[in-house]
């Protein structure tokens, strides 16, 4: 099996950038070790351009920013995207849907795989500086042990081979050093 | 009676984040418009202090689509305040990617984000599949994708997304709207051609990203050249961009070029699609180097719809006005110089045909888009733009391109200057980039004979200041970036993008952008349902330059999926 984790944001907007610092984060700290192959990818906000790289995957797993009823800043949510109903409103709203809106379109072909989605609640997002608010940073512990709970499951392990501070990853996010590499 | 406003906001099927305001009087008819960006983009601050050789890699985070435009924008902007020329071969696969964008980004365009204001999707659904497939072959010779089992298969497929509930990209337009011209047959070849589009897209994906290096934000391109020399130099990629290119090729000339040509037929007496060009100035930058002598595109602008004469573009004149965008300041600046201070004023309280709401004060700041202007003028940007300068210019590509076009739909060069004329010269200029990017790698086949090199040296004199600046067409327009540098860093810098150019707001005489005279006149069958508002705009193809992307539930409760702290033994 091939399996996708998959950052979404935009760097420049403050919170609205974790999806990206995450995987690069979690990408320099660990190696993977089992029987599948997992890639690390930096999507950007990027949408219906990542569609040809996330079909060449049996299972996906997104890392990006949430707003629901009731969510408070900082707060993690972890779920399969089938388990939720039809949620994807194209009339858009202030804040955009583009990367559901892309499942929707894989759906339309058919070849979507199977699909994860881990949400932060963010509090800031405008263009100051590469930088996350205190609530989001200190989420990011959680989403770390969802994320590796969850590879667990699919017999994947998380061999820590250095130790990392996400503030030294914020400033060079934009690298996108961990891309895929066609 | 006075006037009534209807708000669409957000207008864009899919990149968001652009509003519009009009005034219907009592025959539904606009008198007014206001167009407004409701999201704050700060990169020009980002880039403040920075190193000049990452400029294109932050600029490219702007926007997710417009990603490789601003990136090469960044790049050849400080390329031109440094005094580099980059080699031949870079410019080539520079050239090249460009191709390959437009390649894609106009197809998902024309069939994700506009098709739908032209194609009514239920009436598709009680097509004969029989008759439609025979229909196919009136707009060309060889048809794809339209055998009668393909176009059940199409319905079929439709109709049980929609069945789930699911309806997905279909839930948002006005279907049964009166102005939806074509027939229930032409509206399923131009389904099926959707559906076609999402598959070709992907391959046009995969085609730019054999010389971007990495996906999907490409990285190949630095100050002084490119980075992809193994790629260009290796028999495998060339031919594999080839394959990839003759697909994506295959498409446009056989769905979208028959498609529009269809369109032009059916919709060519639509009054709601033949007004829509309100400011008739039109300005576009030069592209696509095909070889050392030939550029596809020529810069300049013509005035007043004129296309007997053409005017070369000086620097100098452009200029942005922010007297009524959400910045701080009151002259009308040179983008070398220019200031990005939020001055953010917000909404008012107001009547709209859909009740009270929040709406523009049109006589103060009303949104975050800057009024670009060339020599105090409102000018449009975009693939009409580009095809009227060209062809003003004599530019023989362009003018047989377009005559052909005229000639086959039987339409008028008038028509150009419409809503439809402006969906028609995307498709066109499409067709002239996908024709000729094959001379553009030939170009660069014969060159790697006998040179490889990819990368000009450089050094930044950290005692000196510079400036530069780039300014060329990408695919929504005419772009340009800014750049001040100064102590060895990035001392000022700014965007000038092509959505900014039509999508702007009232300078400080009044004088309207693009967008907001296009739809001046326009008269709309029922004012809850602006389908005719949504197609003008959608055919300048808005992007609103940067994109948030927070996933909205939209009133989903989500508690169940919350991730406990405590359970899950997290230390936080």
């Amino acid at each position: 099996m091939k399996i996708l984790v998959l950052g979404i944001g935009n760097l420049l907007f403050g919170d609205e950038g974790i999806g990206v610092h995450f995987i690069n984060y979690i990408g320099k700290k660990y190696d993977f070790e089992g029987e599948h192959r997992l890639d690390i990818v930096d999507g950007g906000t990027l949408a219906q351009r990542l569609i040809p790289i996330i079909v060449e995957y049996d299972h996906l797993i997104i890392i990006d920013t949430i707003n629901a009823p009731g969510v408070k800043a900082g707060e993690v949510y972890f779920f399969d995207f089938d388990a939720v109903p039809d949620v994807v409103d194209w009339q858009g709203s202030a804040h955009e849907v583009e990367m559901l809106q892309t499942l929707t379109m894989m759906d339309l072909v058919g070849d979507r795989p199977h699909t994860m989605i881990m949400g932060v609640v963010p509090t800031v997002i405008e263009a100051t500086e590469f930088s996350l608010s205190q609530g989001v940073e200190n989420a990011v512990p959680l989403m770390e042990k969802t994320l590796l709970a969850y590879l667990k499951t699919l017999d994947i392990d998380a061999v820590q081979k250095t130790q990392v501070d996400i503030q030294t990853i914020l400033p060079n996010s934009f690298r996108a050093f961990d891309a895929y590499s066609i | 009676m006075t006037n009534r406003r209807v708000v669409i906001d957000p207008i864009t099927r899919i990149e968001g984040h652009l509003r519009i305001e009009v005034e219907v009087d009592e025959n539904n008819v606009v008198q007014k418009a206001y167009s407004s960006s409701t999201l704050w983009r700060g990169i020009e601050l980002i880039l403040k202090g920075r190193d000049p050789r990452d400029a294109g890699l932050m600029a490219q985070r702007i926007c997710g689509v417009c990603t490789y435009s601003h990136y090469k924008a960044g790049v050849e902007a400080v390329e031109n305040a440094l005094g580099i020329e980059a080699p031949y071969n870079a410019k080539l696969v520079r050239s090249l990617l460009n191709a390959s964008l437009y390649m894609h980004d106009h197809v998902v365009q024309f069939y994700h984000l506009h098709g739908l204001d032209w194609v009514d999707v239920v009436s598709a659904l009680s097509a004969d599949p029989e008759a439609a497939s025979k229909l196919a072959f009136k707009y060309s010779d060889l048809p794809i994708a339209t055998g009668t089992d393909e176009l059940k298969a199409v319905q079929q497929r439709v109709k049980s997304f929609v069945d789930k509930g699911q309806l997905g990209p279909f839930a948002n337009a006005y279907w049964g709207n009166g102005t939806y011209k074509f027939s229930p047959e032409q509206n399923l070849i131009a389904l099926s051609h959707y559906l076609k589009a999402l598959e070709v897209q992907r391959v046009a994906a995969q085609m730019f990203a054999i010389f971007g290096a990495k996906q999907p934000h490409p990285q190949s391109l630095v100050v002084g050249g490119v980075t992809c020399v193994r790629d260009i130099l290796s028999p495998t990629r060339l031919s594999s961009w080839r394959e990839k290119y003759k697909i994506v090729k295959d498409f446009i000339d056989r769905a979208y070029q028959a498609d529009i040509v269809m369109a032009a037929e059916a919709y060519g007496t639509e009054e709601s699609v033949l007004g829509g060009v309100g400011v008739k100035n039109f300005l576009a930058g030069d592209a696509f180097m095909l070889n050392r002598s030939e550029n596809l595109f020529q810069s300049g602008y013509i005035k007043n719809g004129d296309l007997s004469q053409v005017f070369d573009i000086d620097d100098t004149k452009i200029k942005e006005d922010v007297t009524h965008a959400w910045y701080k300041g009151a002259d009308t600046l040179q983008p070398y110089d220019g200031v990005t201070e939020p001055d953010y004023t917000g909404f008012v309280d107001g009547d709209t045909v859909n009740g009270q709401a929040k709406i523009i004060d049109e006589s103060k700041k009303y949104s975050w888009v800057k009024a670009p202007r060339y020599d105090n003028e409102a000018m449009e940007v975009g693939p009409l733009a580009c095809l009227l300068v060209n062809y003003a210019r004599g530019n023989k590509k362009v003018q047989s391109e377009v005559g052909a076009f005229l000639k086959r739909t039987g339409l008028p060069v008038g028509a150009l200057f419409t809503t439809l004329g402006r969906t028609a010269a995307r498709m066109l200029q499409t067709k002239l980039i996908s024709d000729n990017a094959i001379t553009i790698f030939d170009s660069l086949v014969e060159n790697i004979k006998t040179d490889d090199s990819t990368y000009t040296k450089f050094e930044i004199d950290s005692s000196k200041e510079y400036m530069g600046r780039f300014i060329g067409e990408v695919p929504r327009g005419t772009l340009s970036h800014w750049v001040r540098i100064k102590n060895g860093l990035i001392e000022n810098y700014q965007a000038v993008v092509p959505t900014t150019w039509n999508a702007g707001p009232m300078d400080a005489k009044g004088t309207v952008g693009p967008y907001e005279a296009s739809l001046v006149g326009l008269k709309l069958e029922d004012p809850t349902k602006p389908l005719e508002v949504l197609r003008v705009i959608h055919s300048f193809d808005p992007c609103m330059a940067c994109s948030v992307h927070v996933i909205d539930m939209k009133g989903v409760e989500l508690s169940e999926f919350k991730v406990n702290p405590m359970s899950s033994g997290a230390a936080c």
